[in-house]
């Protein structure tokens, strides 16, 4: 039998594998555009932050820290707030959480980025079966003359 | 034994080979932009010519899940032609046998 099967499937399997890094670089980076980096309305990653410590970091020292009012817990050094612990103003709550600048939502589409996911996927399957039918054909044709 | 039987055996097993590169086709490039599946069918009088099908566009995953489908299809197909090649030379040999004794 040619190998024109065992070509086409695993080409495909090696091109689903790369939309599969792909998407999952698109992931990764939804919550990473910068606006200060002109953010992100293509379906790439802005930039892909070395660590999630660093981007933080970057993220904090462009927020004026006078805006976030979280006390700090002094035992376990985290910063609490919430609504209730804030005598109800729910502002405090939104400017702890929203960085009033430097980070912004990406225009990437995580429900459109996991629907390419599945699909992907599904599409990897398909290949590998197509490697499969063909491996099991060849394996039938040189069964052929065990008689 | 005829040997019509072998020679259509044998079209339809290289049939199965052609299939099996079509479906591959289908499946690798399902989500490439403006690609149209296709398929193909045993014709002429002997099982030795082939059509060529072009599929309704039933989107990527569609066409993915059909050429899942037709691949199983293929194969099995593949295997019974196989399995009665095998009957067929196994006649061919105990009628060989028959006639050396």
């Amino acid at each position: 039998m040619s190998d024109a099967a065992f070509d086409i499937a695993a080409g495909g399997m090696a091109v689903q594998r790369s939309a599969m890094d792909l998407i999952a670089e698109n992931l990764a980076g939804v919550p990473a555009g910068r606006a200060d980096a002109g953010g992100s309305s293509v379906e790439r990653p802005a930039f892909m932050p070395a660590s999630f410590s660093s981007a933080l970091d970057d993220a904090l020292a462009l927020t004026d820290s006078s805006d976030i009012n979280m006390p700090i817990d002094e035992d376990t050094g985290w910063n609490f707030t919430s609504a209730s612990a804030s005598s109800g103003d729910d502002t405090a709550l939104a400017n702890a959480f929203t960085p009033a600048a430097g980070v912004s939502r990406s225009g990437i589409d995580p429900i459109g980025q996991m629907i390419a996911l599945i699909s992907t996927g599904r599409a990897y399957d398909a290949d590998v079966a197509a490697l499969q039918a063909a491996k099991q054909m060849d394996v039938e044709a040189s069964d052929i003359d065990k008689y | 034994m005829s040997s019509f039987g072998f020679d259509a055996v044998e079209a339809g097993l290289a049939f199965g080979r052609a299939r099996a590169v079509v479906l591959a086709t289908d499946a690798a490039n399902a989500q490439s932009q403006g690609f149209r599946a296709v398929d193909i069918a045993p014709a002429g009088e002997r099982f030795n010519g082939l059509v060529v099908r072009a599929l309704g566009s039933g989107g990527a995953a569609g066409t993915i899940e059909r050429a899942m489908a037709a691949s199983a299809q293929n194969s099995v197909r593949y295997r019974a032609l196989a399995d009665q090649e095998r009957a067929m030379l196994r006649e061919f040999r105990s009628a060989a046998d028959g006639a050396r004794r």
